[in-house]
């Protein structure tokens, strides 16, 4: 057998590739996986988490499909918290502070032993088309790997360059190379390359810190796993302190705002406003007195601290000046300062649904080289991107997820149809279907469809199956059992009643054995079970939109009386969907119904 | 569905009316015209064109061709107007003469959502439009008249940005809760968000209903031509309230608007087509449509240019008022420097035996004790309508029973909304303030349903 041919290349071993690599693999194809270094595959490159607001919604999506991120986070992390505990439960979000050597040791380690996956160190160089469809990919050395389909999950590697201050060198990570040549390939194939930038804090020497006087921050009493695999997580949780800024610094800061990038105006790429520089936040908010820094363990034993808020790319005297006007780093090493990066990245409009590009067939793109931002967005991409390579060897139907079944769905919806003009991160307030997107539902959300496609094993369908079954026998319980006259399933509709917390002690609950995860979403289920029929209500028509597809060689230049603004944006984005063409930016509701007469007229 | 890319035409005028207006819109219209009108006209530039028009090879008939190129037009694409006088019978074979392979008859609304989706108006005007095809009685015409100035849509704009601005910070608290910063207390959201309640309900209770309109006093502005009282209605109703206004040189005879004093409020028409001496069948029975309308009016306004030299038309055309309330209104008075005013007024209290009250419309002179007049007429006359006096009217927004089940459905959400911050589910709170944001963006263009849009559409008479 060929050793250098294959059904299905991953280039770049980033939270993305990984999961590519992963759902490929096990979806059967043959798969090689291109890394610089088998060393850096899944290296936290910025903050040794996984999940948080939103993102925390993604890592169980991922899980749910069956992915690697949960997994590798319930085997690494030192810290559980589940956020927004004090809202509602759709906006709960499970986050974990991890041992970031662990966590890339596990995945390294899980892949390894996979069937059908081969990991090869080499830098990929050239993507190869004929009849603009994938063949081969070419690497540094001059290897030629043949393939159908070629997956691209770069990160900030492509054209990387990072800076400190007015200090400017060629990398993908620190102490990493950049690959160059990629980005010209993918130009080379038509497609278009833009610049985004972005930055990551000081790293500290975890033994130089005081932590006298910080506040601590201690993990959940009973922390939840983020695998649905997982029963529960048994480890000794570490803290995290917490510290702030304070006007010192935001005057040393502004004094020598001359000499931060920003104001350089090196920086071409777009940096995101979401996670912005220290400095820049002097910009933002003059008047706020004061910023809180979390100080965050990179591993178990506490050896370096990561200075999560101080995203900064001043130069190293500043850096060095501001951690010693800061309580607790006073007297702080730095292990690693604060940089900013600038990579090429591919504006998605240029992909479908399925993250395919429009101008090459089997070449498909995700995580950060889509514009977004986070491991999470990141790896939601490379597992859709995997399933569907290989969706497409097998001549399936590709694998799309709505907007009202994954948040990965409305990522990746957002990517086709919004302009993207910074790194995008999920939030929980772009899911038009919030109360139905949730961390505590995304199994129920995804498994099946992930076991259609089969990407989900037996042993999780069992145990899923086995929930399932659970959770119906309790609903059946809940609207037959009465307590004080009433019963369970309409307490639970009560928003003053306490009953979900007692649920588990009633003794008709208990002779069904479930576990607190079944119990749990019944509460939830019943909790939100009229809002979702409003909040269906309220995204109506919606779903008649989305089920009109567009022809994809449409011209809107031909699209009589459609506006001009509409004409440009829409052939810019190729949406797939009518739903999708109406969340264009630009596109009004009047376009909407001329594209469709336009349809009907000529269409049908 | 509607076909965007033919010509289409219709009658607009009403069934019944000897004053018939065709329209056609679209690419053929200009050349369909062409053919069939004998007047001088330039077909390059937009205007009024006074000429023959053939109903076939033996008739023709006097008529006006106006013309309107796009995007200049109430549809946005070239579209002519022709008005001639006549009975059913001609103007039907007028119309089929004009009907063929590429001009066809318009289906119901058509004009209108041709207008509409051209950009020319939003969903709102479109229903007020649609409104004013529907009034069996011509007074519903202002409830409508009083949409398209906008008043409703600026209120729930107003609402809107509210919403929009409250539910940005609640949605900041759910995605940014590591921050921190406190975007809004659920305490403050509660008090902004009980507030918009108050505001939309205030909407509700003050709105009126087309019968109310009906049922309320009208005020006519009679006067010859040029004697100022188009710009005295405009002005009196507050600018930009009528089709005609919003898109130039489409025509309407009767202009009206609801017109709020301080102790009263009535519909204020401008009477047009009243003429000294008509000669021949159509200009009698025009003159008959203005008398009947005026002898309706509770009160006339009866408009004369004070600075003409005689006033021997206007006092041949006010014997045919029949109405026993006349305010006298001297128009066009800043024309005249103080020391001739005077005199004028003093020559007109002579002429016609009354006194006038001389007004401005440019400097707004006069309008103020105008407002006062008109005010206490109507209260000696209606008094059963206005029993307390001195209770100051409210501001009132005409609502269609449409708007105003979505301005009920947003109070409803709202309460929704504050009983669910008030429990701390602020992800419901938010959800249900998209409900309401959608409510309210349902009276305008944005977020709309299919399904009310072809409704309105398909509810229009054919022809506007």
């Amino acid at each position: 057998m060929d050793k250098k041919k294959f059904d299905c290349i991953v280039i770049g071993g980033g939270h993305a590739g990984v999961e590519a690599a992963h759902a490929a693999a096990k979806m059967g194809a043959k798969t090689a996986l291109l890394t610089i270094s088998k060393s850096t595959i899944a290296v936290m490159s910025c903050n040794p988490a996984v999940g948080g607001l939103a993102k925390g919604q993604i890592a169980r999506e991922i899980d749910a499909l069956g992915g690697v991120m949960g997994l590798a986070t319930d085997a690494a992390g030192i810290q559980f918290k589940m956020l927004n505990r004090s809202k509602g439960p759709a906006v709960h979000a499970p986050r974990a502070q991890t041992d970031r050597h662990r966590y890339q040791k596990w995945i390294e380690n899980y892949l390894t032993q996979m069937e059908n996956l081969t990991i090869i160190e080499a830098e990929a160089t050239d993507i190869l088309a004929e009849d603009s469809k994938v063949v081969a990919v070419k690497d540094k050395q001059g290897n030629v790997y043949k393939t159908p389909t070629v997956i691209v999950t770069t990160g900030t590697f492509m054209k990387g360059q990072m800076y400190i201050g007015d200090h400017w060198w060629d990398g993908g990570r620190i102490d990493e190379q950049a690959s160059s040549n990629l980005s010209d390939s993918l130009a080379r194939l038509g497609l278009e390359v833009e610049r985004l930038a972005t930055g990551t804090p000081p790293r500290l020497y975890a033994e130089t810190i005081n932590y006298d006087g910080l506040e601590k921050q201690l993990g959940d009493a009973n922390p939840e796993p983020f695998s649905f695999m997982n029963d529960k997580i048994e480890i000794e949780q570490v803290p995290c302190w917490i510290t702030y800024t304070n006007e010192k610094i935001h005057q040393l800061l502004v004094d020598n705002m001359h000499r931060a990038p920003i104001s350089l105006g090196a920086i071409k790429g777009t940096k995101p406003r979401y996670c912005p520089s220290i400095e820049a936040k002097m910009l933002a908010y003059p008047d706020k007195t004061r910023h809180r820094i979390f100080l965050e363990p990179e591993e178990r034993e506490i050896k370096i601290i990561y200075a999560n808020g101080l995203f900064t790319s001043v130069p190293k005297d500043v850096q060095d000046q501001m951690l010693k006007l800061m309580p607790g780093t006073e007297n702080v090493k730095i292990q690693r300062y604060g940089y900013g990066i600038e990579y090429d990245y591919c504006p998605p409009h240029q992909l479908r649904p399925w993250l395919e590009t429009r101008k090459i067939s089997g070449l498909f793109l995700a995580g950060q080289v889509n514009a977004t931002s986070g491991y999470e967005e990141a790896a939601g991409q490379g597992i859709i991107a995997g399933i569907n390579a290989v969706l497409k060897l097998q001549n399936k139907e590709p694998f799309v997820l709505g907007r009202n079944q994954a948040y990965i769905g409305v990522m990746i919806d957002d990517l086709l149809t919004k302009n993207i003009d910074e790194p995008y991160r999920m939030f929980t307030s772009r899911a038009e279907y919030r109360l139905h997107l949730r961390a505590d539902n995304a199994d129920r959300r995804l498994t099946e469809l992930s076991r259609e496609v089969g990407l989900v094993d037996d042993k999780r369908w069992q145990r899923y199956q086995n929930k399932i079954k659970g959770i119906e026998k309790l609903k059946t319980t809940a609207k037959q059992i009465r307590i004080d006259g009433q019963t369970i399933w309409d307490q639970l509709r009560r928003p003053d009643s306490d009953i979900s917390q007692k649920l588990a002690d009633i003794d008709e609950v208990k002779a069904l054995a479930l576990d607190r995860f079944q119990i749990e979403a019944v509460a939830i289920d019943v909790k939100y079970e009229g809002y979702l029929k409003k909040q269906d209500r309220l995204v109506a028509g919606f779903k008649n939109l989305e089920k009109q597809k567009l022809p994809a060689d449409i011209d809107y230049e031909t699209v009589e009386h459609l506006r001009r603004e509409a004409k440009q944006k829409l052939n810019i984005f190729k949406p797939a969907t009518l739903g999708q063409a109406s969340r264009v930016n630009g596109v009004t509701p009047a376009d909407i119904t001329v594209i469709r007469i336009h349809l009907k007229k000529y269409c049908s | 569905m509607y076909e965007l890319n033919d010509t289409i035409a219709a009658v607009s005028s009403p069934a019944g009316s000897h004053r018939v207006i065709l329209r056609l819109s679209g690419r053929q219209a200009i050349r369909t015209a062409k053919d069939i009108f004998t007047g001088q006209v330039d077909f390059q530039n937009a205007g009024v064109y006074t000429g023959h028009f053939f109903i076939d090879q033996q008739l023709s008939i006097k008529g006006k061709l106006y013309l309107f190129l796009s995007p200049a037009s109430y549809t946005g694409e070239d579209l002519v107007e022709i008005h001639i006088y006549s009975n059913p019978a001609v103007t039907e074979t007028l119309l089929s003469n004009i009907l063929n392979n590429e001009v066809r008859l318009a289906g119901p609304g058509e004009f209108t959502a041709r207008a509409y989706l051209n950009g020319k108006m939003d969903l709102a005007q479109a229903e007020a439009v649609n409104e004013i095809i529907f009034s069996s009685n011509q007074l519903q015409l202002d409830a409508a008249e009083k949409l398209l100035a906008g008043k409703l849509t600026q209120s729930t704009k107003e609402i809107k940005t509210e919403i929009l601005d409250c539910l940005g910070n609640l949605e900041a608290g759910l995605d940014f809760s590591t921050e921190d910063i406190e975007f809004i207390t659920t305490a403050q959201a509660v008090e902004i968000l009980t507030s918009l309640k108050e505001k939309a309900e205030n909407i509700l209770q003050g709105s009126i209903s087309c019968q109310t309109v009906i049922d309320m006093p009208s005020v006519g502005a009679a006067g010859t031509v040029n004697a100022g009282k188009s710009s005295l209605t405009n002005i009196l109703l507050g600018c930009e309230r009528s089709i005609v206004s919003k898109n130039p040189k489409t025509t309407r005879d009767v202009l009206e608007g609801l017109l709020e004093l301080d102790h009263s409020k009535c519909v204020f028409f401008d009477c047009a087509g009243l003429i000294e001496n008509p000669q021949g069948i159509i200009d009698q029975l025009t003159q008959q449509a203005a008398v009947e309308a005026l002898r309706h009016a509770i009160v006339v306004l009866f408009c004369v240019d004070i600075s003409k030299p005689d006033w021997n038309e206007d006092i041949n055309l006010l014997k045919l008022i029949d109405s026993g309330d006349i305010i006298f209104v001297a128009a066009k008075a800043d024309l005249l420097d103080n020391k001739k005013l005077c005199a004028k007024l003093n020559q007109l209290r002579q002429f016609f035996g009354h006194s006038f009250l001389p007004v401005s419309s440019k400097t707004k002179q006069g309008l103020k004790e105008l407002l006062t007049t008109i005010d206490s007429h109507l209260i000696s006359k209606t008094p059963d309508k206005y029993p307390a006096f001195s209770e100051p009217v409210t501001s009132s927004i005409a609502l269609t029973a449409r708007h105003k089940k979505s301005v009920a459905q947003a109070i409803e959400n709202l309460t929704d909304a504050i009983n669910q911050l008030k429990a701390g589910n602020d992800e419901i709170a938010t959800m249900m303030l998209r409900s309401v944001y959608q409510n309210f963006s349902r009276i305008e263009q944005q977020d709309i349903d299919e399904k009310i849009l072809s409704n309105i559409f398909s509810n229009f008479c054919i022809g506007k």
